[in-house]
């Protein structure tokens, strides 16, 4: 008799039908499964991609901890901490346009550690390693990071622009364009007898921060990128002709006058409502006068051909304040001739008569803010 | 038939049926993982970013434009852009003249940009 | 007489494990796949790079004179100028050896009739198909008619040097970007 009993019991053949399911399953998943990456380096193009854009499409983030909002790169070296967020950007506006003195702080590695530059640029919790490298046309690269790279990583490039400071000069030519010197000839007092005299430069905040560009009005957009901005960039004027002869009919102090700036002052006002400026402390603004390119504090003497200009570093102005004017007020004195015989001038360097020269936005007094072109390289790995 | 003492096999099937499924959820988990990097990148590609700042950019320049002449104008540009964005960017945008405040000093600019899938909508103050 | 009884776990056994081992063999063994859908990394670097070196272009050296380098080379329809001008931006490293992109500009434009049409700009070699390429794009708003040119002319095709043609108008730079 022949054993007909099943050798497969049903629970067996359930069993084995649902291993079929599993396996059919898995066989067809298995052609995704390798893509040749492993997980850290999936996401290596992807930081490089967030890192360039925090660096080059944000301002940065303020520090909290300062009430008045100091801007990170005016934190000193002790709070950097304080930062929350890098950002090279001028504002969120412009994109792409860089600030000169972001750049050049962001690259200091005298400062800043790697440590610091994960936490506040590149986010995450795996401790990437990075190389960042800014090249502007016509100097050389920054960078920071690992010099060291290997085969495989994440890597973006942008291309930026760079905005740099403004410059002015003062020379014979504003004699007749201001009329600086004019005064009512009928008045009896004849400033050009007068030995001291005062020369006063403004810097008005709010037409700087709040006018228009351009009259009319073209693009809006991006006015942020070719402001002058008194509270963040270095205010750069040069007075010089100081000997010249104007081709209108009144003289400046002849070429045998001796001419000494005796000294020069600071004062602010804080609203336009027509206050009285009140004076900046000397201790705390001071080194700002440059003779000839050399830091010098006055009282000195001004030769022939010589240029005397006033260098505000970024910063250098209270940052709180976006209203009222900055008053540069500098006193010559023309007493005698170089044979110490007195005499009496110096019309040229004279505002008492008529209205302070205005830094403005007008170019052919004042160089305007220009952009040059940079290329920035993101490595992540 | 002998009995069989059936559940000491099926001990033997269970175990192989435990490690199956532990390959497959491995074998899942490293599928999922794949695709993050491919996904951030179409992602980043897929959101018109510039598009909605090339567009919100020249709107607000032709706002400016003079409307002199009965052609060249700034409503005539205005129809451009909107054509030339339907056209080429797939994108409807729509942009109306400016709203003054009461005192005349501020006026309200309305951009509309919408490509199908992402909307955007500002109001822009100037000045 | 032989006892069936054990074949049941005999068999249950092997197919287990013949189940498990095939399993494994195949995972461990599999040869990786390059799917179509990686080209998206490097589509997105290059869309990037190519909208950061129009863009560059676009904005104005400085705020007083109101034209962008891009919109002064489109109205003097500088072709070579816009070649050297985006070559060097596109293409630009911090390194010393340079990028090798190639790219081909359009203007897109509306034409009087209300049809859009393009008229092509420059090209660092032509298109021989079969590149897969991104698109960049940047707006710009130019004066079309040329009339202090001897002979005076229009850019846009349609116009030839019709001046009725003069005026602002709206168009599209856009830009194919490939690597060889």
């Amino acid at each position: 008799m022949t054993d007909d009993d099943a050798n497969l019991s049903i629970d067996f053949l359930v069993a084995f039908t649902i291993f079929m399911v599993a396996f059919i399953w898995v066989a067809t998943l298995v052609p995704n499964l390798f893509i040749g990456v492993t997980t850290h380096e999936i996401d290596f193009d992807s930081v490089a991609y967030r890192t360039s854009v925090i660096l080059a499409e944000d301002p940065g983030a303020f520090s909290t901890a300062n009430i008045n909002h100091t801007r990170w790169e005016f934190e000193p070296n002790s709070g950097k901490d304080n930062i929350q967020r890098f950002g090279l950007a001028i504002s969120k506006k412009t994109p792409n346009v860089l600030s000169e003195i972001k750049v050049k702080r962001f690259f200091d590695t005298t400062v800043f550690l790697e440590e610091d530059y994960r936490t506040k640029a590149i986010f995450g919790d795996y401790p990437y390693r990075f190389n960042i490298s800014l090249k502007e046309e016509g100097k050389d690269p920054l960078f920071v990071g690992d010099w060291k790279i290997p085969e495989n990583y994440g890597y973006i490039r942008k291309q930026v622009r760079i905005k740099h400071f403004s410059n002015a000069t003062i020379d014979q030519t504003d004699v007749q364009k201001f009329k600086l010197n004019s005064h009512d000839t009928s008045s009896l007092i004849q400033d050009g007898n007068v030995t001291e005299h005062d020369f006063v430069i403004q810097i008005n905040r709010s037409k700087l921060l709040y006018d228009n560009l351009t009259t009319p009005v073209i693009n809006p957009n991006f006015d942020v990128a070719y402001r002058i901005d008194p509270r963040t960039e270095e205010i750069n004027i040069t007075i010089e002709d100081f000997h010249e002869s104007p081709p209108v009919g009144a003289w400046v102090a002849p070429r045998w006058a001796k001419i000494e700036l005796g000294c020069v002052t600071l004062s602010q006002t804080i609203s336009d409502e027509g206050d009285a400026p009140t004076q900046l402390p000397a201790e705390l603004y001071k080194d700002y006068v440059y003779h000839n390119m050399v830091q010098k504090n006055p009282p000195f003497e001004l030769g022939l051909d010589d240029t005397l200009s006033v260098i505000f570093k970024p910063g250098f102005f209270p940052p709180s304040y976006d209203s009222g004017s900055i008053y540069v007020k500098f006193r010559f004195n023309a007493t005698t001739n170089f044979g110490g015989n007195p005499i009496y001038g110096l019309q040229y360097l004279n505002t008492s008569q008529s209205k302070p020269w205005e830094l403005t936005y007008n170019a052919t007094e004042v160089t305007q803010p220009v952009l040059s072109n940079a290329v920035m390289e993101v490595k992540i790995w | 038939m002998a009995r069989l003492s059936d559940e000491t096999a099926q001990w033997i099937v269970l175990m192989g049926f435990i490690v199956s499924f532990s390959l497959f959820f491995l074998a899942v988990m490293l599928n999922q993982s794949t695709v993050v990097g491919q996904t951030t990148a179409e992602a980043v590609s897929e959101f018109p970013k510039e598009d909605i700042r090339g567009v919100r950019n020249v709107v607000i320049e032709s706002m400016f434009l003079d409307q002199e002449g009965n052609f060249n104008n700034r409503s005539h540009v205005q129809k451009e852009i909107e054509n030339i964005s339907l056209a080429r960017q797939n994108a409807v945008v729509y942009f109306s003249d400016p709203v003054f405040d009461a005192n005349g000093t501020y006026s309200y600019y309305f951009i509309h940009y919408n490509n199908g899938v992402s909307a955007y909508n500002e109001t822009w103050t100037f000045p | 007489m032989v006892d069936s009884g054990g074949q049941l776990f005999t068999i249950e056994g092997i197919a287990a494990a013949l189940i498990m081992l095939a399993t494994v063999f195949i995972i461990v063994n599999t040869t990786s796949v390059y799917t179509p859908g990686d080209t998206h990394i490097n589509d997105m670097q290059l869309e990037v790079i190519g909208t950061d070196a129009l863009k560059a272009l676009n904005y104005p050296d400085n705020g007083t004179s109101g034209k962008s380098p891009l919109v002064i080379l489109v109205e003097n329809a500088d072709g070579n100028g816009f070649y050297t001008a985006f070559n060097n931006s596109l293409n630009n490293r911090t390194g010393d050896n340079r990028d090798n992109i190639q790219f081909m500009a359009n203007i897109t434009y509306m034409n009087r009739t209300g049809m859009i049409n393009s008229t092509p700009l420059n090209a660092s070699r032509a298109l021989y198909g079969g590149e897969h390429a991104v698109r960049v794009s940047q707006w710009i708003i130019v004066d079309s008619y040329n009339g202090a040119a001897l002979p005076p002319y229009n850019i846009f095709p349609e116009c030839l040097s019709a001046p009725s043609c003069a005026g602002k108008h709206a168009a599209l730079v856009e830009v194919l970007l490939w690597r060889d």
